[in-house]
């Protein structure tokens, strides 16, 4: 049993990780490293990947999704398939984008789970009689005509212009990551870019 | 990578609008410490060190007995990480059970799973505590002491009697602000 | 403590100083395990109506999966499941688009006791200017508020001390203890409505001569 635990040990979950004296510090590691620390069996350098790179993952999965818990599931699954993948993981390429390549598909299945299940949605009439609303709403963090505005574009619009503006990835990346060719990807941020503008200056003449 | 050609990572200029709609956008998302401890509950374990079923009090910087025994009021405060999750604050659940060989906790945060959050006896071997991260807000919960439900007799009884078995309610506020 | 002699103490352990938590986190999910399938499937078509609505989904596998522990038919546990749906529904629409998960939980509450959606309108205004951080100021008083209608104060008067309380700028320790002394009083064999008058009054001396922490002028 270890002793009383210093304020540096983690404790996850009701499992200690990682020996107490086990001081190396990972804040200065680089990605490429933590992810060989993984590969040989320390969990503390996939805890620190994750703390560098959850916050990140969440705001794209939740800004592309418009719900917040679904990005939550969605942010989860990304990191658990990149813990299972790490071995395929190639150091000359940024830890981050090889890490959104998976978020991105992940966030187009949900999107297409979510449409065949929105076919399916029941209205449970002794339970709830309002208006449907057509975009899905977990808007705390963002205005309520931004997250309207963002619902209209189309999702591969919605996700050139998030990973270009707001994860301000280069074209570059972006086409490394959504498989996307550059001149269809720039003509994407550009529609998108012009209509957001549109709307959001509409809403502020209204 | 190879640099990119400059030229082609120039957009077209953006108006006002929508540059702070992007500042908006870029405002982080608060990683919740649930959602961060139940990830990392979920990763595979490669090599992992001796898992420890126990919990053992880590160094505490204050302990504060908030009501007058029926009512649970916590207080919480930022955390330091670096990611700034959003806050979930630290409760010690403790009940007095000295015949009971198995008691956990159970509630909303848990998803009354008599699995999930077991319960620690005390070196006294009468008391059973646990210490739990909740988010702010309003936690409906009740040990499950030897397969019985049992409410805390100084935490106020849940207005819900959907099942016909009571529970408890605690509160996790903010602190600061206050005064 | 005598708390420990009883029985119970419900503790805070500060942990500010901690750069990392030193408790537990619960491992929570939807979609429990220990819900039937055709619950199970239920819960989740209701699920999907109410997430489109921007309600938390969260509650209302909890409350299934409550039910299901404490040993009730499908047919009750839905029954409660859709009951408190349309009760996260109705506190929206007195709480506004702005009311956090947290504090729809609470109005739902607060509805569930028997207090008028718009009395809970009402004092979510009222508590709409307090000067907790944002996504909590609603929690206490409409916890507050749900407790004493429980123990029989009438609605009108309950709502009318918590306003005057929150004016004067009460935070939410001193709703945390009007709500432990008119449980008290009230089973001692004092009158609810009386009660929480009396309570109120007491407190609110207390804070008179403060300024109150919030935007508004103080009210004299």
């Amino acid at each position: 049993m270890s002793s009383l635990a210093r304020p540096t040990t983690q404790i996850l979950a009701g499992h200690v990780t990682g020996a107490p004296n086990a001081e190396v510090p990972l804040i200065g590691m680089t990605d490429g490293a933590l992810v060989r620390r993984t590969r040989d069996g320390d969990a503390r350098a996939f805890t620190e990947l994750v703390d560098r790179h959850a916050a990140a993952c969440l705001r794209f999965a939740a800004r592309m999704l418009g719900d917040r818990s679904e990005a939550e599931d969605v942010a989860q699954e990304t990191f658990l398939r990149a813990f299972k993948a790490l071995e395929s993981y190639d150091e000359r390429l940024p830890f981050r984008t090889w890490l959104f390549s998976i978020l991105i598909n992940r966030c187009r299945t949900a999107m297409a789970q979510r449409m065949r299940r929105e076919r399916r949605v029941v209205f449970d009439s002794d339970a709830l009689d309002r208006t449907l609303l057509a975009a899905p709403q977990d808007s705390v963090e963002l205005r309520e005509e931004l997250n309207r505005a963002i619902a209209t574009l189309s999702p591969e619009q919605r996700e050139a212009f998030l990973l270009r503006h707001v994860e301000e990835l280069s074209y570059e990346e972006i086409m490394s990551v959504t498989g996307a060719g550059m001149s269809a990807l720039k003509m994407r941020v550009k529609r998108a870019c012009e209509r957001l503008q549109q709307l959001l200056t509409e809403g502020v003449r209204r | 990578m190879k640099n990119p050609d400059p030229s082609l990572e120039v957009d077209e200029p953006v108006d006002r609008a929508l540059r702070v709609a992007i500042a908006e956008m870029r405002e982080g998302i608060a990683v919740r410490p649930e959602w961060r401890a139940e990830l990392l509950a979920k990763v595979p374990a490669r090599r992992r060190r001796a898992a420890i079923a126990r919990w053992m009090p880590a160094s505490l910087a204050a302990v504060l007995c908030l009501g007058l025994g029926l009512t649970a009021l916590v207080r919480w405060h930022g955390s330091t990480s670096a990611i700034e999750p959003r806050v979930a604050s630290q409760v010690r659940f403790s009940i007095h059970a000295p015949s009971a060989t198995q008691v956990s906790l159970v509630g909303d945060f848990d998803h009354w799973d008599p699995s999930a959050l077991p319960m620690q006896r005390a070196r006294d071997g009468e008391t059973w505590t646990l210490d739990v991260h909740l988010r702010p807000g309003r936690h409906v919960f009740a040990y499950a002491v030897d397969g019985d439900l049992k409410t805390d007799p100084s935490a106020p009884r849940a207005v819900e009697d959907d099942f016909g078995v009571p529970s408890s309610v605690v509160v996790v506020v903010a602190s600061g602000g206050t005064r | 403590m005598r708390a420990f002699a009883i029985g119970l103490t419900i503790a805070v352990v500060a942990s500010g100083s901690l750069d990392a938590q030193g408790g537990v986190t619960p491992a929570s999910s939807p979609g429990t395990p220990q819900l039937g399938p055709s619950l199970k499937a239920a819960v989740e078509r209701l699920a999907d109506s109410v997430r489109v609505l921007g309600l938390p989904t969260d509650p209302l596998f909890a409350k299934a999966a409550e039910g299901t522990l404490k040993g009730a038919d499908e047919q009750r546990v839905m029954i409660a499941v859709r009951r408190l749906a349309r009760e996260l529904s109705d506190a929206k629409a007195a709480l506004g688009d702005g009311a956090t998960g947290a504090e729809l939980e609470a109005g739902a509450s607060a509805l569930h006791a028997g207090v008028a959606p718009d009395l809970v309108a009402r004092l979510g205004r009222a508590a709409t200017e307090r000067a907790t951080p944002s996504g909590g100021r609603l929690v206490m008083p409409l916890v507050t508020l749900a407790d004493m209608v429980a123990r029989r104060v009438s609605p009108q008067a309950a709502v009318t001390s918590l306003e005057s309380l929150i004016s004067r700028g009460a935070g939410d320790a001193q709703l945390a203890n009007l709500r432990t002394d008119v449980e008290r009083d009230i089973a001692a064999g004092e009158r609810p409505d009386i009660a929480v008058q009396r309570r109120s009054a007491s407190i609110a001396r207390g804070l008179e001569g403060r300024t109150p922490p919030m935007s508004k002028p103080p009210t004299g």
